[in-house]
């Protein structure tokens, strides 16, 4: 289950930044419940909403998967059984915001959801759902053993590219230059299938992989954040490039017809989304994921991804690199 | 110490009896032993010329019983390669004794001209290759999590045993990856060692490993409400060997806790100059200098995020 919490009081802020929780602003508060695909237990700052606490109640807590926690940063609410009585989860006062605005309590109240709310449904990965362009998804359950040659299904596709190709080409000499791209090859191979992805297309400076989506969390995010998190290091012990390699990555999830080698002739607007925003979108050196993959990240990773505006009528988020 | 069959005794005695002189074999015991006295060894008067089949024998004898028997054949593979004082002396049998030694767990590794453990077969903490009461240069990563009493009284005795053991695992297995063994382990942190080329190198790759491995866990598989923190400090310097580890007393150790007590914060790693000084262009970028009140520096790793 997923938890956000959202306010615009710096107090607040800090409170839950200290207490390790990550707020959001307020503004973001459409478009972060819109990204939920699971069930999510959502802190409000009642203080911070410019309405009353039963328009919030109106507005926010009766979207399909959300369970709504009201914090009262102001003091302002009255009688706040009455807002259990309309379906709210939780609700935190002024005088307990320090001592009680945890992950702790969160975990209970979670628990509490799970054990006795009638309308709290466990997402299925079987339900059908849908791309940001309206396509129904097509997912397998069993990964690579359920995907017939020639079918078509749901995959998250991963788009890699060394940068500064031309420059690398003038600077180390083919047969160096070869050797050296080989070795960033094994490196993505290696990882790629851990996480249980294929490499479809490569070329010598990089290719798409796919992953089989199960309906649920992809791994393929998991993946790319490993391969860009271990990248110094596999620049100091394995990598033939004598500096540091560059490469970007782009993430997008969408349907298209499985060939063991695609030769070309595959047609999809999944895949010309990935190469469009990996190609003329991603800047060298970063990873970026569509709308419709970011969704199926794990929860843990989406606070290290800040979402950058639209790209072909998508939102996109870029991850925050670590700094050397 | 190795159980050393009576077969492979009389194939290292037959070695070195149709090979080389007792005047060599003795040079090349006193190479693992200064003070080796082939005379009152074997009880032979001072004016009578040792039989080489009698001196091949004592030799055999006591250089295993004294646990110098890869050192011994290591310098015989050294002395078979570059010859002695000039001269060039081939060992017979010196492939059937590798190939022998192989078989008991020790692999001749050629880049470091030395036997190391097969890792499959056997691990002791001393790479099979350091004497006892002998000093060496060695390179060391102390571990340790950060707050562990608050943990272990917040948290049930089974939750944090599983967790502990989750991070154990991560500590062994990043030190032992990169040919390091863990001399200590208790409970919430522990002291690795390293030796070998490249030791303040692949000691301090498998620190930043740790700390990434361990950002891993703390994401997405952590049972605790709280992250898990670890310090790590590495260093390097001479210690006097012991195969019982808790007897081991060494500056390099003392200052090694110094450096991780008082300089290293939660989520760090700290190395001293004489570690950072080996770190080459690529990983020295990963180190921050960080001044003490003596003018000196310390090097600080941390993982950090753009905004």
């Amino acid at each position: 289950m997923e938890i956000l919490f959202f306010t615009d009081s710096p107090d607040v802020r800090k409170m839950m930044m200290k207490n390790r929780l990550n707020p959001h602003g307020m503004s973001e508060l459409r478009s972060k419940l819109n990204l939920l695909n699971e069930p999510g237990l959502v802190y409000v700052d009642a203080g911070s909403w410019r309405g009353t606490p039963e328009t919030l109640i109106t507005s926010v807590g009766k979207g399909k998967f959300v369970f709504l926690g009201i914090i009262d940063s102001g003091g302002m609410i009255k009688n706040p059984m009455a807002l259990m009585h309309k379906g709210c989860v939780d609700y935190i006062g002024q005088k307990e915001l320090a001592s009680e605005l945890t992950k702790s309590r969160c975990s209970k109240v979670v628990s509490y959801i799970k054990r006795y709310r009638s309308d709290f449904e466990a997402p299925s990965p079987l339900v059908k759902k849908k791309s940001t362009n309206g396509d129904d998804y097509i997912p397998v359950t069993r990964g690579w053993q359920d995907v017939i040659l020639n079918k078509k299904y749901t995959f998250a596709i991963m788009f890699i590219e060394v940068d500064d190709r031309e420059e690398m080409e003038k600077r180390y000499g083919t047969k160096n230059l070869r050797n050296a791209l080989l070795v960033f090859r094994k490196y993505i191979g290696k990882n790629v299938a851990a996480f249980g992805g294929k490499m479809w297309i490569w070329s010598q400076y990089g290719g798409i992989i796919l992953f089989p989506f199960s309906g649920a969390e992809s791994s393929a995010v998991m993946c790319a954040f490993r391969i860009v998190m271990y990248k110094f290091l596999h620049d100091v012990e394995e990598s033939h490039f004598p500096n540091f390699i560059s490469f970007r990555i782009a993430g997008h999830i969408g349907n298209l017809v499985y060939q063991e080698k695609n030769k070309g002739e595959v047609v999809s607007d999944s895949i010309n989304t990935v190469f469009h925003l990996g190609q003329e979108f991603a800047e060298p050196g970063y990873f970026y994921l569509t709308e419709d993959i970011f969704r199926y990240a794990p929860v843990g990773i989406k606070r290290y991804f800040r979402e950058l505006g639209q790209y072909e009528g998508r939102s996109v988020y870029r991850m925050r690199m670590p700094i050397l | 110490m190795m159980k050393i069959p009576s077969k492979f005794q009389r194939l290292l005695e037959n070695c070195l009896s149709q090979s080389v002189s007792v005047q060599i074999m003795v040079k090349l015991a006193r190479m693992s032993d200064p003070n080796y006295d082939l005379y009152a060894r074997t009880g032979f008067p001072l004016n009578i010329p040792i039989p080489t089949i009698n001196a091949a024998r004592q030799i055999t004898q006591d250089i295993i019983r004294e646990g110098n028997l890869i050192d011994f054949v290591t310098h015989m593979i050294d002395v078979d390669t570059n010859g002695l004082m000039g001269k060039r002396t081939n060992f017979r049998f010196l492939s059937r004794i590798i190939k022998e030694l192989d078989d008991f767990g020790y692999t001749y590794d050629e880049r470091e001209s030395t036997f190391v453990e097969k890792i499959d077969v056997k691990k002791t903490a001393y790479w099979g290759v350091l004497q006892e009461g002998k000093t060496y240069e060695l390179t060391f990563l102390m571990f340790d999590i950060v707050k562990n009493s608050e943990l272990v009284r917040r948290y049930e005795q089974e939750v944090i045993t599983e967790t502990y053991r989750h991070i154990r695992d991560i500590f062994f297995r990043n030190v032992e990856k990169r040919n390091g063994r863990v001399w200590s382990w208790e409970g919430d942190g522990g002291i690795a060692a390293f030796y070998f080329e490249d030791k303040n190198v692949k000691a301090v790759l498998s620190g930043v490993e740790i700390m990434l491995e361990l950002f891993f866990y703390n994401m997405v598989k952590n049972p605790l409400h709280d992250r898990v923190q670890i310090r790590i400090a590495v260093h390097t310097g001479p210690c006097l060997f012991s195969s019982h580890m808790e007897k081991i007393e060494s500056d390099t150790l003392r200052t090694l806790e110094m450096v991780s007590d008082e300089f290293t914060l939660p989520d760090t790693m700290t190395i001293s100059p004489s570690v950072y000084s080996d770190m080459g262009s690529k990983l020295e970028l990963f180190f921050k200098p960080f001044p003490l009140k003596n003018g000196k520096y310390l090097y600080r790793y941390q993982l950090e995020w753009e905004e």
